[in-house]
């Protein structure tokens, strides 16, 4: 199938994107890889009348690194995480995720700003950049703000993004040397979106102790403090006992009472800290 | 077989096929590879399941499983040639050990993969890992078999 007819705007700066984006006459949808709204446009799921394209707009692609963090322009794809042209704070694990995302040629045009701002649950970076501890920089009519991801994302497809705001960059916090990842994703057939994800992060130099079950048929099931998981507080080492049963009461708590979805999700989280531990 | 989530791996497949006198033995391996290959779709992955009220719940490819690259083993050929008394050059007919095997085999494979467990046989296409999932769950929570009772078949 083909999109129906739409005008395409390219502009060279982010204050024309939001003077585009916050008018009310026209519905408007902003373009950066495509990787997403190709397919729906191509089957009409979106039919919008302006597509803005965000791609010629420099401060989107650009990284900045401090003692704390880099902060990521929202056009950075995956690919460049995966191929280390973005300084890596995070100890291998966001290159890893990246690598598993889709497939190569998705991964050269789709953009980690992109990822967050469509909200598909079963995107990896929704789960893995929440349990990383991750914020979003968003700039609108009104000036900029900062967000937890785990507090954008407010459902499926769903952002707390208000009319002419834009996702204009990721914070990732520098994990310590000692720090602790493990990422898991169960999928019937690679390359394809997950139908279950786990995540960890152990950093107790940082005091954060973060789990993250993702691609539940909703938002991600955020464990900010992830020693609950394991009956006690945290410490130096990971420990040694999952506590599958808490993470199982959760996810049914949270909806998930299909026995099959709420097993994999508990093994998608259990093999995540297995992989932690490892690591 | 993985036992947590139920997902199937081919490890290894292999496939002999007598087709009397070869003619084109590339377009004879070519017709086995994509016939294991739609065989492998069927045993593991295709299926067009229906909720009560009738509406189809695999409508498009996202739902509809089709084994790619990534599903599709490097497959073994070998050939046997026995010639055919009956025709010209002895030629027989070729590619049914392609699509016709592998829901068989690949189900077989796991049930004997189940065993241990004394789980009961899997007869079902596709092999969902829901399915695989759900005769290992039964199988651990079998009963102990019970002893026939006296002067009854058992």
């Amino acid at each position: 199938m083909k999109p129906p007819r739409f005008e395409y705007e390219r502009p060279a700066d982010l204050a024309a994107v939001i003077a585009l984006t916050r008018r009310e006459d026209i519905a408007v949808k902003i373009l950066a890889g495509g990787q997403s709204l190709g397919p729906m446009l191509n089957m009409r799921l979106v039919q919008p009348d302006v597509l803005v394209d965000i791609t010629g707009i420099p401060e989107l692609k650009r990284v900045e690194e401090n003692a704390d963090a880099i902060i990521v322009g929202a056009c950075v794809t995956h690919a460049d995480i995966e191929d280390g042209r973005v300084p890596d704070v995070t100890g291998g694990a966001l290159p890893d995720v990246a690598r598993g995302i889709a497939y190569r040629a998705v991964r050269n045009r789709g953009t980690l700003g992109g990822s967050l701002s469509h909200a598909d649950p079963s995107a990896d970076w929704v789960a893995s950049l929440a349990a990383i501890g991750a914020s979003v920089l968003i700039r609108g009519p009104a000036g900029s703000r900062s967000l937890a991801v785990e507090d954008f994302v407010t459902g499926v497809f769903e952002v707390a993004l208000d009319p002419g705001e834009i996702l204009e960059a990721v914070r990732i916090p520098r994990l310590s040397r000692s720090a602790r990842w493990g990422y898991y994703k169960i999928c019937r057939k690679t390359g394809e979106l997950a139908q279950a994800i786990g995540a960890v992060l152990h950093d107790p130099e940082r005091s954060a102790f973060r789990a993250v079950i993702g691609a539940t048929e909703s938002t991600p099931i955020v464990f900010s403090d992830a020693a609950s998981l394991f009956g006690g507080t945290l410490r130096a080492g990971l420990p040694a006992a999952f506590d599958a049963g808490a993470a199982a009461r959760v996810l049914s708590a949270a909806g998930m009472t299909d026995p099959y979805d709420n097993q994999i999700h508990v093994v998608a989280l259990k093999r995540a800290i297995d992989r932690a531990r490892l690591a | 077989v993985d036992p947590e989530i139920g997902n199937v791996e081919i490890l290894d497949y292999v496939i002999v096929e007598d087709g009397g006198k070869l003619v084109n033995p590339m377009v004879v391996d070519g017709q086995i590879y994509g016939g294991a290959a739609q065989g492998i779709g069927t045993a593991l992955y295709e299926e067009m399941p229906f909720d009560a009220s009738g509406q189809p719940l695999a409508s498009t490819f996202a739902d509809y499983l089709l084994p790619g690259p990534t599903e599709v083993p490097n497959v073994r050929i070998l050939h046997m040639e026995t010639l055919s008394p009956y025709t010209e050059f002895g030629v027989k007919g070729i590619g049914e050990g392609g699509a016709i095997a592998p829901p068989a085999a690949i189900t077989n494979a796991v049930n004997d993969a189940l065993r241990p467990l004394g789980a009961t046989e899997l007869l079902q296409s596709p092999l969902t890992p829901r399915r695989v999932l759900a005769a290992i769950a039964a199988a651990i929570h079998l009963p102990p078999p019970q002893a026939p009772l006296a002067g009854k078949i058992p």
